[in-house]
């Protein structure tokens, strides 16, 4: 569990730290690189949960996979329809990239784990990554977007992204990761 | 903002039908509208009379079904847009979920005149 724990608090500075960083370089991002940057955060979400199907035997870790994978394709398929009728190039920014080079690392660190202790890993990161992402969602991306559609995209994501927060952590407590 | 229609489920002996069209007429039936957005189904708890057609429409941007607790009606995967309708000929209670999205529960009350 105490190692869960600090997974979860290392996932979560490299998110706040990369969004501090971004907002010291960048103090207001713009509408195509927050769209980067959401994209990217559901694209990594969705590798985790491959991850997690590859791994875990838990039904309820499963479930929860193959929710984030289908929640998030559908998010994402959005944005690209938005993408595609606003003729626009989302833009790769210090955002995007740290979350990319953390989620890798992430990802390493699962690669040693198995069992129990792959499942608590995974679904503490997962409670961990969405609530940050969520505070920065609604912190951050929705008051700095600028074109409706997009704003309207972000604030339904964000109503997804705090049901997966609620359920993210009904599957921490139902894993009694402590025990 | 495409819209379906799946399917119409008739229950009451649980008939499960394939379009309205096939339903028996029935001037004194409602159809009531249930809509799914912000993970949860609006309105949570719905009284309707036997012979009723609920509709439910999801709004939200993922997937989301309306099952019965009990599995004896489901409306299938409803994307963004989709709808399907579901009749309820027999009185009772039918909790329902959304079998992606545990925490959304609510609950349809089929209560004769």
């Amino acid at each position: 569990m105490l190692k869960a724990l600090r997974l979860t608090a290392a996932a979560a500075a490299l998110v706040v730290s990369a969004a501090g960083c971004a907002a010291a370089e960048q103090p207001k991002m713009n509408d195509l690189e927050i769209a980067h940057t959401a994209y990217t955060a559901g694209n990594l979400d969705i590798r985790y949960a491959h991850m997690a199907l590859a791994v875990s035997e838990n039904p309820a870790v499963l479930d929860f996979a193959r929710t984030m994978i289908r929640d998030h394709s559908a998010v994402n398929d959005q944005a690209v329809a938005l993408i595609g009728k606003l003729k626009v190039t989302p833009q790769d920014n210090p955002l995007s990239r740290a979350l990319v080079k953390g989620a890798a690392e992430k990802r390493a660190e699962f690669g040693r784990l198995s069992g129990k202790a792959f499942d608590c890993a995974y679904a503490t990161n997962e409670l961990g990554y969405h609530q940050v992402v969520n505070q920065t969602v609604a912190g951050t991306f929705i008051p700095q977007t600028t074109v409706p559609e997009l704003k309207q995209l972000l604030e339904g994501a964000l109503a997804t992204f705090q049901a997966h927060e609620k359920h993210a952590g009904a599957m921490v407590k139902g894993l009694k990761c402590g025990a | 903002m495409r819209r379906l229609t799946r399917r119409v489920t008739r229950l009451g002996g649980l008939l499960v039908g394939a379009a309205l069209a096939l339903a028996p007429a029935d001037p004194a039936a409602e159809t009531h509208r249930v809509v799914i957005e912000r993970f949860a189904f609006v309105p949570a708890e719905l009284s309707i009379r036997p012979g009723d057609t609920v509709r439910f429409v999801n709004r939200d941007l993922v997937p989301h079904t309306a099952t019965d607790g009990e599995g004896r009606w489901d409306t299938g995967t409803l994307s963004l847009g989709a709808a399907a309708r579901v009749t309820f000929e027999a009185a009772g209670t039918f909790p329902y979920v959304c079998i992606f999205h545990p925490s959304m529960r609510a609950r349809i009350r089929v209560v004769p005149e």
